[in-house]
């Protein structure tokens, strides 16, 4: 439990309004992995069905959550997509990513913090917000195009 | 993971700062839910039932060593004394919980019941098979009804267990009720905005 319970507070902070919310987000998770450890039999598709665990119990309680995988909107073509970079490496100063994660919509930060905390494939994340892979890689180039210009505006500013 | 990855990783964790008062009542919340406090008549029937395996177990034993049964072989003899030490152990481990008057609901009670049940369906073995080997009728209409006890002590053990993992599931839909409703307040009360 304790290897992964900073990796999920982190990402759990970043859906709840508050450190308290976050905690009981967290309480309730190990709570509905303990009972449901016996069902996994792929062990290394634990680390995404726990994630998955935190996050629907996370959508009990943060209603946007629920409603953003409802949003439609219109995703750019995949080819577009193209020539983005598949890891974390351009985004190399932890401290300027936390802040810029921050600065983000909930469905930008969720995304890009799924991507940045366990480096998940496209399937395992678009496993964890049940949306189609198409959708996810979208989520994604659009996400980390959004923390670049937050980045670059802030570097700007300073 | 490349180990930059890992570094990386690492870093954007530890900037994530919290609160150390909030973090200790979130382990002590942790702690009291997968706590059990054994009391009332719970409690008397643990030591009530511990206290009857460690003296079935004492008998088992101090009959494998000085006395009967003699006519069995060495083998049925080790058997039986050995019986008589696992019913011990499960008696002392029993006893432990009772004095802690509290039963870890994640590790404790799985591990009494799978040692319990188990443990008391190997003695309730033991002993049938040391009586079938004895040929001895006498003997026979004394360890027959003892096996029946250690399998009836077994499935009771075993039915505890679930009564326990039952409760578990209750908690945890209460949880999800209390939970939900708060949720539900909340939205009702105003529309509520996104994190920082």
């Amino acid at each position: 439990m304790a290897l992964w319970e900073r990796r999920l507070f982190y990402y759990l902070r970043r859906l709840a309004d508050d450190e308290q919310e976050a905690w009981d987000i967290l309480q309730q998770t190990w709570l509905k992995v303990i009972k449901g450890i016996p069902s996994i039999r792929e062990p290394k598709l634990f680390k995404a069905w726990l994630y998955s665990i935190a996050r629907r119990t996370a959508a009990d309680r943060i209603r946007e959550l629920i409603t953003e995988n409802n949003h439609r909107r219109e995703e750019p073509g995949l080819e577009e997509l193209a020539d983005q970079n598949n890891g974390p490496e351009d985004f190399e100063n932890a401290s300027l990513v936390h802040y810029g994660l921050g600065k983000l919509p909930l469905e930008q930060r969720e995304i890009l913090t799924l991507f940045f905390l366990e480096e998940f494939s496209l399937s395992e994340i678009a496993g964890i917000l049940r949306l189609p892979e198409g959708t996810v890689k979208s989520r994604l180039h659009r996400a980390r195009a959004a923390l670049r210009t937050v980045l670059e505006r802030e570097g700007g500013a300073r | 993971m490349s180990a930059d990855y890992g570094k990386f990783r690492d870093n954007l964790i530890s900037l994530e700062q919290f609160n150390p008062e909030i973090h200790q009542h979130y382990l002590e919340e942790m702690e009291k839910m997968f706590t059990q406090e054994i009391t009332g008549v719970r409690k008397f029937g643990w030591w009530a039932r511990d206290l009857f395996l460690f003296l079935v177990g004492l008998v088992l034993m101090s009959s494998a060593i000085f006395d009967q049964p003699i006519s069995l072989p060495i083998a049925g003899r080790w058997l039986w004394g050995l019986s008589g030490a696992f019913t011990l152990g499960i008696a002392l481990l029993g006893m432990r919980l009772a004095w802690k008057k509290k039963i870890d609901l994640r590790n404790d009670s799985k591990f009494i019941a799978l040692v319990g049940s188990s443990g008391m369906t190997v003695v309730a073995f033991s002993i049938m098979f040391a009586a079938f080997i004895m040929r001895d009728l006498q003997n026979m209409t004394t360890m027959v009804p003892i096996a029946l006890l250690a399998i009836i002590i077994g499935i009771l053990i075993g039915l505890d267990n679930r009564v326990q993992q039952g409760e578990l599931n209750t908690r945890e839909k209460l949880l999800e009720i209390e939970y939900r409703l708060a949720a539900l307040d909340e939205r009702l009360q105003s529309g509520k905005g996104g994190k920082n």
